[in-house]
């Protein structure tokens, strides 16, 4: 049993790409889905994929610079060129994703030729500027799938959640509910930081995206698109206590109350001590914070959301006949979540080994047990979206399934594809050269 | 298809009309904040979070003398100096060992010169910089003139002060600290040739007196950011 916050990053990775392939298998064979929930479920599922394959290259980097520092010719330009890349998957994948789940935002074919064809071009300019060597620079627009999933997911979620009409009531909590959740997987881990942007700390301004490489006007954008992010948070937890008061509490009221807490209870810690995500671990009391929460929400809070979003809205193939495999795939899920959950606590704060063996059993059978009483009952929640509001919200465009097998070849092709364009970026000392001319080009040397 | 647009569904009607402005607004002034406070309150901090500081780094010295004297006449004698674990504890480490090695003619014989005396500290035992070029391990001496060797015991010790780039100072002290250095026993090889003014049947210079001082040096390492 691994014992170290770099086994939890793994089992995380892992985690992910569990569940995008997962999510994968299920959605091809849901007869049931809406147009854009049926593209929904095919972007999650590689959003996943991507992303647990970059975390893993991104774990061993850090691991590598930890122990080597940025040597020239070093595999870590590797991991570091294949995490930034499938990052852009990911990045671009949620982009899209706000675009069409949970309200299609695009009502006219129009309309997604425009959008797709922006978010296309973001990405070729993204892997462009990496191939002509600029490395992570302002012509990236670092922090855009931030900016945009904020700005929708939270239009989204402040105009259903407080919609008030009583023949849509349900529909718009389930999609104010979906565009809440998507906004926690993707910026949860911002949402910690909120008093340390308010209050002018350093472990928020002195952020740096990928680690000292990025000039400053990239970390000014990084840092604005996350101050966005806190912005729309606090709205929505402002929304949520509101809605509290008025006995409408939800999951999502527990969740955000507690990110905003826990974001309160770690300012007095990181003030003293600045810790980044990656540095999470045992070595003060910093760390061990963010090993339990920017950590603890990358690899653990990210998956089990995704999750819960895929079983509670129904983009699982959950008929008769899938039901007993769904719930196999859910268990072994939930047995991997339960261990990493305790490797997360084993990594942190040593224990004998007998009794971190006895706790993994408890805690994978109370895993097991909570699946069992509430798979039926997510599985039974209501996953309604459309009744009661006006069908303009809901625009209905003619895809063929094909498109979707075909969108499942490109995207594997295209993780392929990346991964081979870091492959090369580490025998041609690409990611050397860059941070060089990056520091070399930073505001800070104007 | 709607003829209405997206923005006039979400702004320009139902009750979320407000809500919705106000989101937008505390976005706004948010960004703006934040926006201030980056480019003008924290902007010296975030210009020099990656300068690397400069650290000045200072020696106390405290020394540890000890001598030995010995008749040599045409054979070996080897003097041993020990360095406890006990002698260094109270200090960061052990920087410099020095021998001087001192005698004059005693033979009392008229017109009879200085002996060759020759001095040599084996690069064994203790954990020293043996290779380091300050370490003078040899010595030799035909005109009554002290030897004086030198054993570097901590790389690179030259108990002059330094400054160094980057790091944190508890890294530097970390750095400049050591109980293994120098622990152990050092040995000194003599050797004496003894020279007479006249063959035999003449008086003959046998041998010389030879006094050796041992001095080894401890040190305490002061950081201080410049």
């Amino acid at each position: 049993m691994a014992t170290d916050p770099s086994s939890l990053r793994l089992i995380g990775a892992i985690l992910t790409i569990l569940i995008g392939c997962m999510a994968l298998f299920f959605t091809r064979r849901n007869e049931n889905l809406e147009w854009n929930e049926r593209l929904a479920a095919h972007l999650i599922s590689w959003i996943l994929i991507a992303k647990g394959i970059g975390n893993t290259a991104a774990d061993y980097t850090i691991r590598f610079l930890a122990e080597n520092g940025p040597v020239e010719q070093g595999v870590w330009q590797f991991g570091l060129g294949m995490s930034w890349m499938l990052d852009s998957i990911f990045g671009v994948g949620l982009m899209c994703l706000a675009l069409v789940f949970p309200l299609p935002l695009l009502r006219t074919p129009k309309h997604a030729k425009i959008a797709f064809g922006f978010i296309i071009g973001f990405l070729i300019l993204r892997v462009a500027a990496q191939l002509l060597g600029y490395g992570v620079t302002l012509i990236q627009v670092p922090g855009l799938p931030y900016v945009s999933s904020g700005l929708i997911w939270g239009s989204v979620y402040v105009k259903f959640r407080l919609m008030d009409e009583a023949r849509s009531e349900e529909s718009s909590r389930n999609i104010a509910n979906v565009a809440g959740m998507l906004l926690l997987f993707h910026a949860g881990h911002v949402w910690f930081l909120w008093p340390g942007m308010l209050l002018q700390a350093e472990y928020f301004y002195l952020i740096e995206m990928y680690g000292s490489i990025t000039s400053m006007s990239v970390d000014l954008l990084w840092q604005s698109a996350y101050t966005l992010l806190i912005a729309v948070g606090l709205f929505m937890c402002g929304v949520e206590v509101y809605q509290w008061t008025k006995g409408r509490a939800e999951i999502l009221t527990y969740i955000l109350v507690g990110y905003f807490s826990i974001g309160l209870v770690g300012y007095p810690i990181l003030t003293n001590e600045v810790a980044f995500w990656q540095e999470a671990g045992t070595q003060n009391l910093a760390t061990i914070w963010t090993g339990l929460t920017t950590s603890m929400h990358f690899n653990m809070m990210r998956p089990v959301v995704m999750m819960y979003v895929i079983l509670r809205y129904g983009l699982f193939d959950t008929s008769e006949d899938m039901k007993p495999k769904a719930k196999l795939m859910v268990i072994i899920l939930i047995v991997i979540a339960t261990s990493a959950l305790l490797e997360l606590v084993q990594a942190l704060v040593p224990m004998n080994e007998m009794f971190s063996a006895a706790a993994l059993g408890v805690l994978v059978a109370f895993g097991i047990g909570w699946e069992e009483r509430s798979f039926e009952r997510l599985l039974n929640a209501s996953k309604q979206m459309r009744k009661g509001l006006d069908a303009r919200w809901f625009p209905e465009f003619p895809i063929e399934r094909k498109f979707f097998f075909r969108l499942d070849r490109i995207m594997a092709i295209l993780i392929l594809f990346f991964i081979l364009i870091a492959f090369v970026q580490w025998q041609t000392n690409a990611w050397y050269d860059m941070l060089l001319l990056d520091r070399g080009s930073s505001w800070r040397a104007n | 298809m709607s003829e209405r647009s997206l923005f006039q569904d979400f702004i320009e009607e139902g009750d979320s009309r407000r809500p919705l402005l106000g989101l937008y607004a505390l976005v706004f002034l948010l960004m703006s904040y934040h926006m201030l406070v980056f480019t003008t309150v924290k902007v010296d901090d975030i210009t020099t979070k990656n300068d690397l500081s400069q650290f000045e780094l200072s020696f106390e010295e405290t020394t540890l003398s000890d001598a030995d004297e010995a008749y040599v006449q045409d054979q070996r004698v080897t003097m041993e100096f020990e360095v406890d674990a006990v002698d260094l504890a109270a200090h960061h480490g052990m920087g410099l060992l020095q021998v001087v090695v001192s005698y004059s003619e005693t033979s009392g014989i008229p017109f009879d010169g200085c002996d060759t005396v020759t001095a040599a500290i084996p690069p064994s035992g203790p954990s020293a910089d043996w290779g380091n070029m300050n370490s003078v391990l040899t010595g030799t001496s035909d005109d009554c003139s002290d030897i004086v060797l030198t054993v570097v015991v901590f790389p690179d010790y030259t108990g002059e002060m330094m400054s160094v780039v980057g790091g944190e100072a508890s890294d530097h002290e970390a750095a400049w600290a050591s109980q293994t250095h120098g622990v152990g026993t050092f040995t000194l090889d003599l050797d004496v040739s003894a020279s007479s003014p006249a063959p035999p049947p003449s008086p003959q210079d046998d041998g010389e007196a030879l006094s050796v001082t041992w001095t080894a040096s401890f040190f305490d390492v002061n950081v201080n950011e410049a």
